[in-house]
């Protein structure tokens, strides 16, 4: 795991970097279906309560 | 009437409330469910977000105080039995092939709680020690020391040159790292 001084960017870069990048890698997956099953319920709630209203 | 503005802003930001939640519980059930949570009391609370302020900011403190509540209440700690951050991952090719995202993400999968929080708040996404801080319920300078410790740190698992890892390093939150830093210190 060692990087070599003369093998290895500024370590501050390395680590902002780092950084950056493992939250786009746990930014990628797709939303699971239990929280687009929320989306749809919740969104369908707000609709039914808006024509209530109306 | 519903404010569906908000609604399109709080669905756009998901993506970053789900990795901040799988940072945060290092396992997909546990992330999943703490993301539902947070869904529901955001939506259930959209009247009293305040247009113009930080969507993502108002999220990740709800996400980050219901993880602490769960956490609390049930009096445990949850390791990484997902492996989420040393699993084999599709590493992206980096132009000089100098990056290594695997030792990096283990290292990371480490840091204590307060750390990786600190760290992808500040580190990933950018928020101020101030906002940062607020988020947490901690001083700014409490945020900046976590951050820079978290950094350190990483420098010291990752086997790195630690001269330059600081962020921000003026003399007194150099002082106090390094007068922090022995055998048990984080």
């Amino acid at each position: 795991m060692r990087h070599d001084k003369t093998d290895k960017p500024d370590a501050g870069d390395f680590i902002n970097d780092g950084l950056k990048r493992v939250f786009e890698d746990l930014s990628e997956d797709d939303l699971p279906p239990q929280i687009l099953d929320l989306l749809t319920a919740l969104k369908a709630q707000d609709a039914s309560r808006d024509t209530e209203d109306d | 009437m519903t404010d569906t503005s908000a609604q399109d802003d709080l669905i756009a930001c998901l993506p970053a409330v789900r990795a901040f939640s799988l940072s945060l519980t290092r396992n997909r059930a546990e992330a999943d469910d703490l993301m539902q949570d947070t869904i529901m009391k955001a939506w259930a609370n959209l009247d009293k977000f305040q247009v113009g302020t930080n969507m993502r900011a108002w999220l990740f403190t709800i996400a980050r105080n219901t993880f602490y509540t769960t956490r609390k209440k049930a009096g445990r700690e949850v390791a990484d039995v997902d492996n989420i951050f040393t699993e084999a991952v599709a590493v992206k090719p980096d132009h000089d092939g100098r990056l290594q995202m695997r030792d990096f993400r283990a290292a990371f999968g480490q840091l204590s709680d307060e750390h990786r929080e600190a760290l992808i708040l500040v580190g990933a996404n950018g928020f101020s020690y101030d906002d940062a801080g607020e988020m947490c319920g901690v001083p700014a300078g409490t945020m900046k020391s976590r951050v820079n410790r978290g950094r350190q740190k990483l420098a010291d698992l990752l086997d790195l040159q630690s001269e330059d890892v600081m962020e921000l390093t003026d003399a007194a939150t150099q002082s106090i790292v390094n007068n922090s830093r022995g055998p048990q210190g984080t």
